[in-house]
């Protein structure tokens, strides 16, 4: 055991007692090693400071991402309701049309709730899917996305690599292979759970072409008639259709 | 999982951040955008620009995070309370730092408990001696170590436990991930020294 391991299962609390002991009174007359714990701590605070800066940087994407954000006062929010009203009186016409903004913003929602970190094994395992998890939680999508494929191409009945694929499809604009993997994954019927119908209406959703609200809306009934996996969130975005 | 709600309650965003893991990643910066309108909200109040007070914020939010990590919030009020009082905080000090023109009046380097586990004789030498510690060099030098021990040693700053920086970083077993952190902090010592 290195002096470094020792140090840190010190501070870890994992040094027997007379172990522990034996470590602090070596520190009044070790010089070497008060040195060695000396810079344990500070380089613990450094690595603290700059995952701390780091951390800063990212909120600060996330508020360019998001634009300024307002809390209204109560007088404002009574004349954006006042201003909703008369928008809903004249403006119903477009609020009814079929590809309202809302379903395109609900689809948004839900997948960057959802999709944008996915849950990685808890047994340390390491396999190519985990890999390629690790890697889509890293937002390195396209090498995600190469690695799944390839997993499908090895062996097309996966559905687990077929429905990562098709999300990373999906999260890189790339639609119509989104809808592809997540048809055929749709049409498997040895699935325990099959969240392929569901997926493909969210893709749909996004993508926006002509018939695509209306696909989405047969494909959400189909998912809450037949109680598949999603069927809760199908209840909720229909209603916004 | 609450799949379309538009904001997650507190009670969760405490109980994601304890979860640890990438579930904590995703929870901070829930917890960031849940309350980012006190930016606009510090701005107008306190007569500061945008950008320092999303700094403040920022500042608040790690601080909130790490209180709440170390046990320190005991949800005596509500976390939005909280939230504000500290933000509050944060942004008078922010003022007191302009006026006195003292920009890095609170920069001083703050150890965390560690120390108080040593007895009290060994704590006075280590204390000398880190006195003498350049941390802003530390790092600087953390920044050269590639990325993968960059990863590593700043979970381990962050508190992340072995098992996680395991499961975070794809290695095989926390004795694995804690091997490879002791040999990233060696090459550490070895540029420091």
């Amino acid at each position: 055991m290195n002096d470094l391991e020792r140090i840190d299962d010190y501070f870890s609390g994992r040094l027997p007692v007379e172990e522990r002991a034996r470590f602090e009174s070596s520190l009044e007359t070790d010089s070497a090693l008060a040195e060695a714990v000396a810079f344990y701590l500070t380089a613990r605070q450094a690595a603290q400071n700059e995952a701390r800066a780091d951390r800063k940087a990212r909120f600060e994407t996330l508020r360019e991402e998001s634009g300024p954000v307002r809390q209204l006062p109560a007088r404002a929010w009574l004349a954006m309701a006042a201003s909703a009203m008369l928008i809903l009186g004249l403006g119903g016409y477009w609020l009814f049309q079929r590809q309202t903004p809302s379903a395109a913003e609900m689809a948004d929602q839900y997948i960057h709730q959802n999709f944008s970190q996915l849950p990685t094994q808890m047994n340390g395992q390491t396999d190519s899917l985990q890999a390629g998890i690790a890697r889509y939680n890293k937002g390195e999508l396209p090498e995600a996305g190469a690695i799944f494929n390839d997993l499908l191409q090895r062996n097309p009945a996966d559905d687990r690599a077929r429905k990562l694929a098709g999300l990373v499809a999906l999260r890189t604009g790339q639609y119509n292979q989104a809808i592809d993997h997540f048809h055929r994954l749709s049409e498997r019927t040895d699935l325990f759970a099959n969240p392929g119908l569901f997926l493909e209406a969210l893709t749909r959703l996004k993508r926006g072409q002509p018939d695509d609200l209306r696909e989405a809306e047969t494909l959400l009934k189909t998912v809450i008639e037949q109680n598949l996996e999603g069927k809760t969130e199908a209840e909720v975005l229909i209603e916004k259709l | 999982m609450r799949f379309f709600a538009r904001q997650p309650t507190d009670s969760d965003l405490i109980a994601g951040l304890e979860a640890g893991s990438v579930q904590r990643r995703q929870c901070e910066d829930r917890l960031y955008q849940k309350y980012a309108y006190l930016i606009a909200d510090g701005a107008r109040k306190h007569r500061l620009g945008e950008d320092d007070c999303a700094s403040a914020y920022s500042d608040t939010i790690l601080t909130v995070i790490e209180n709440i990590l170390a046990g320190r919030f005991e949800g005596r009020a509500e976390l939005k309370t909280y939230i504000y009082q500290i933000f509050t905080n944060k942004c008078i000090d922010l003022i007191r730092k302009k006026s006195t023109q003292r920009d890095r009046v609170h920069d001083a380097i703050s150890l965390d408990d560690s120390l108080l586990q040593l007895p009290d004789s060994a704590r006075s030498v280590v204390q000398q001696l880190i006195a003498q510690s350049d941390v802003e060099h530390l790092r600087k030098l953390i920044g050269t170590l590639g990325e993968k021990c960059r990863e590593m040693i700043l979970a381990w700053g962050e508190g992340y436990s072995d098992e996680e920086i395991a499961r975070q970083l794809n290695y095989n077993t926390a004795a694995v991930a804690k091997t490879s952190r002791l040999r990233c902090l060696e090459r550490l010592r070895d540029l420091y020294k």
